[in-house]
């Protein structure tokens, strides 16, 4: 079971003067269980893609073939989109923004009832996927989204999309705007779900601090085509070309180059927790282990108490 | 992305297009006034002609401006089959139970038919050449005479303008919710008219709550750049009338004359060539 | 001399009898003209509340705040307030009023009915003092996210105001437009004299600042050099707040045992102690 796009390319308003491409001859195999970022600056395609993903753009060229649900151009099939969209669950940028109803709970059920489930599938799978984003169930269920604070409407936001089952989780931009700790919250959340619930997940950032915490392997998008597709931990010995896209080297990537400029040399180093992992391996005068070590983490925030109870309150 | 030139803006940077928009708007007034003296079919292909040199001009390729018309095709089809059928005068060509076609009635049915096309077209000019912002500053210009008798313009053209502004941003979010609704398996354009209107609720509740928060932000930005802070607002921009508008203008009222000329002097041109070519045939 | 006082102020948003949310529960703060000031705090801390009390667009419930010495309850002075203090917003995309950037940026100097040539000298000064003179004719939809905040900087500027507030205004930007405003607004503070207030949840733009205030509930609960302040970064973690990222590995490394000082503040400093360990 993979997800395989085969030679997509797409132009924005075709044959008037802002015609534009987004995307030229894109290859791409997506593995279950993989966990992807997608890293590019603003129209390198990257969002373009994803939404092909779903079938939220009408295929121009090329061929999508989503754990088994195939797209061509030119064909329309119901059936086939409603199958993808309880296959791939999409959390745009500002998920929030998307609540409608006036009870969270409520809002959450919207996505399983449009798949035609039953009643009783449809509440249990709605408070699973609030108890899952870490909101109190039964405290928030009977709530209207707008009560909530941004980080907690977030998360129902994010649920709204659980609830639906979905083998692939993408999420696009899922910590813009948060502060330091809704965005770890988000970011612990992700992990989670993938153990828990959408074993594959997609991950479109801008932030590359962030994404490195916890990709297995990158795709960067440049100019409408793959530019690089790596195991993340290989991905920055191209510190260089990702520069001249315009793309952010990891800090901990910076520290470590500057450190090998030095003469240290950390080895691959991609985030935090490996800069603190490699730099005590190094010097660490031999008072841990390494299962001690590999339990180091740069993480500010303690989660393993309580998670989430506290979002983070509204603005203002 | 949607493109923010919404409306029907096709930026070749003409001279048509760096017109005065002030000119632009009386030339189309003045021509939508003069469409309604045409009299002969020499006076339509005048203007058809008009028409086609300032879309050249304009650089404006001909297949766009037939398009505006195709979105109205229905309804002159529609007009002209009811003026075959109810203006009747002159000859009688058909005449069959209670059907009477009259060659008054075609000929009337074609000129209507003309008329809205080069209506049509000549407005869509105007859109392909001038931008929403330009024509909100000509309004704005243009009436500025009434803020003598206490008509805030200004506020007036203020409005409008922060209505353009937002227009794109409104339907950018609008193309994202209806995509998240949909990813979420909305099925948003199927069923009747009820269930439409049902279905677009998860989008236009979205939609509502960030209008207002949008225009709530906006107001903050307003008041903090000093919003009505002096009664004497000054204005950077200032529209010039140029040369090149006074030449447009002199081209339009030549035109505007001929039309006129063909109407009332000549009473249209039409007969004296169906009359020059029956000598001839005769 | 101070450009902005703030003496025991609150504020509540209004609600039912009993319901007010008091948002801001007694300030007392001096902005000196000149200085930079980060003022950090988790979202709904009351930080934006301030803010807006900073050029009356909220006035204080209790307390006063002045500027320059006019109180900005003193609503024949609101406007002496507002040219004073310019204000750049968090998001981008609602704080244009124009579709074309020069039109955008004479907005606030046509309010104040300043002459049309001084408006056209005042577009061309701030968009140069933006970066930004090359978009003059351009619109703004097409500009990335830290353009878009320039060119609101550069709106802000025009009215020529002392105290430049900036409410969460990198919040929605990429790093590099986050880079991009922040190198402006540095760059206005050392050449104009600018006072600069930068309201923001990212601690590593706080570094270069002259003075950090920290605040939670409503409250001021750290004020002083960002150094000093980072140092208390228990407390900093307590209040979700966190500690900037060379910091943050400083502190994980010391908790190792290593012999790192957990105060490091910058990524400079943090490369030097590590090879001080060799």
């Amino acid at each position: 079971m993979r997800i395989e796009v085969k030679d997509l390319s797409f132009t924005y308003s075709p044959d008037t003067p802002f015609q534009k491409q987004a995307l030229s001859g894109v290859n791409l195999q997506i593995e279950e269980g993989d966990f992807l970022g997608i890293l590019g600056h603003m129209g390198s395609g990257k969002s373009t893609f994803i939404l092909h993903l779903n079938g939220l753009i009408k295929l121009q060229s090329g061929e999508i073939d989503v754990f088994d649900v195939k797209l061509v151009p030119d064909k329309k099939n119901k059936q086939d989109l409603r199958k993808l969209r309880g296959t791939v669950g999409m959390v745009f940028q500002y998920p929030e923004y998307q609540l409608f109803e006036d009870t969270v709970e409520k809002d959450v059920a919207f996505g399983p009832k449009n798949l035609g489930l039953s009643d009783a599938e449809v509440a249990s799978r709605v408070e699973r996927a609030i108890r899952l984003v870490g909101l109190d169930y039964e405290d928030v269920r009977t709530r209207a989204p707008f009560e909530l604070s941004g980080g907690q409407k977030r998360r129902v936001a994010i649920a709204g999309i659980i609830a639906m089952q979905p083998r692939v989780l993408v999420l696009d931009e899922p910590t813009a705007g948060l502060d330091p700790y809704g965005k770890e919250q988000i970011l612990e959340l992700i992990t989670k779900l993938k153990r828990e619930c959408s074993p594959t997940v997609i991950v479109i950032s801008h932030d590359v601090d962030e994404i490195t915490r916890f990709a297995d392997r990158i795709v960067v998008f440049n100019d409408g085509k793959v530019a690089f597709d790596l195991p993340m931990n290989e991905l920055f010995r191209h510190s260089e070309e990702l520069t001249a896209m315009g793309l952010e080297i990891p800090r901990a990537v910076a520290i470590a180059d500057k450190l090998r400029a030095r003469g240290i040399d950390l080895g691959d180093v991609v985030n935090a927790d490996d800069l603190v992992r490699a730099v005590v391996r190094k010097f660490g005068h031999g008072n841990m282990d390494e299962t001690a070590i590999s339990k180091l983490s740069a993480s500010q925030f303690d989660f393993s108490a309580e998670y989430g109870g506290t979002a983070a309150g509204g603005d203002r | 992305m949607r493109d923010v030139t919404f409306g029907q803006y096709y930026p070749t940077n003409s001279v048509i297009h760096r017109l005065d928009p002030r000119a632009k708007l009386i030339f189309m007034l003045l021509y939508m006034v003069i469409i309604f003296f045409v009299a002969s079919y020499c006076g339509y292909a005048l203007v058809a002609l008009f028409l086609l040199t300032v879309t050249a001009i304009a650089k404006v390729p001909v297949k766009t401006l037939f398009r505006s018309v195709k979105a109205i095709l229905v309804l002159m089809i529609f007009t002209a089959i009811i003026n075959i059928f109810f203006y009747k005068k002159g000859e009688v060509l058909v005449d069959w139970w209670i059907i009477e076609i009259t060659v008054g009635g075609i000929d009337f049915a074609i000129k209507m038919a003309l008329r809205i096309s080069l209506l049509v077209m000549g407005t869509s000019l105007l859109s392909f050449t001038t931008t929403a912002v330009e024509l909100t500053d000509a309004i704005e210009s243009l009436l500025k005479p009434l803020s003598y008798i206490k008509v805030p313009v200004h506020d007036i053209a203020l409005i409008m303008s922060i209505a353009l502004r937002f227009i794109p941003g409104l339907m950018e979010e609008t193309d994202k919710i209806m995509m998240a609704q949909k990813a979420r398996g909305a099925e948003i354009d199927t069923g009747g008219l009820i269930k439409k209107i049902k279905a677009m609720l998860p989008v236009l509740i979205p939609l509502f709550v960030s209008a207002i928060r949008r225009a709530d932000e906006l107001a903050d930005a307003l008041d903090a750049r000093c919003y009505n802070a002096s009664k004497h607002r000054t204005k950077m921009k200032v529209l010039k009338f140029s040369a090149k508008d006074a030449i447009a203008a002199l081209v339009v009222v030549v035109f505007a004359t001929l039309i006129l000329l063909d109407n009332y002097l000549l009473g249209g041109l039409d007969r004296y060539i169906v009359d020059f070519v029956k000598g001839l045939t005769a | 001399m101070a450009a902005i006082e703030l003496s025991d102020v609150h504020f509540s948003y209004p609600g039912a009898e009993g319901e007010e949310r008091e948002a801001v529960k007694g300030v007392t703060l001096s902005i000196d003209e000149g200085s930079f000031v980060a003022l950090v705090g988790h979202n709904g801390s009351g930080k934006s509340t301030l803010a807006r009390m900073l050029n009356g667009l909220f006035v204080p419930t209790r307390g006063k705040v002045t500027v320059f010495g006019a109180d900005t309850a003193d609503e024949d002075k609101i406007y002496d307030v507002r040219s004073r203090v310019g204000m750049v917003f968090q998001n981008p995309d609602n704080q244009m009023i124009a579709t074309n950037v020069a039109d955008d940026i004479a907005f606030g100097p046509e309010n104040l009915g300043i002459e049309r040539e001084e408006i056209i000298r005042r577009v061309d000064w701030a968009l140069e003092k933006v970066g930004m003179s090359a978009y003059k004719d351009g619109t703004p939809f097409k500009l990335s996210g830290g353009q878009k905040q320039r060119l609101a900087i550069a709106g802000v500027l025009a009215i020529k105001p002392r105290v430049m507030v900036l409410d969460e205004a990198t919040a929605m930007l990429d790093p590099k437009g986050r880079d991009e405003v922040m190198a402006v607004t540095r760059q206005l503070n050392r050449d104009e004299g600018m006072t600069v207030i930068h309201i923001t949840h990212y601690m590593d733009e706080a570094l270069s600042a002259d003075r950090l205030i920290v605040m939670n509930d409503g409250l001021v609960v750290a004020d002083g050099k960002p150094r000093d302040v980072f140092g208390q970064y228990g407390l900093l973690r307590q209040i979700k707040l966190g500690v900037p990222y060379a910091t943050n590995i400083a502190i994980a490394l010391h908790d190792a045992g290593l012999d790192i000082d957990p105060h490091i503040v910058g990524e400079d400093e943090l490369t030097e102690a590590i090879c001080a360990l060799k």
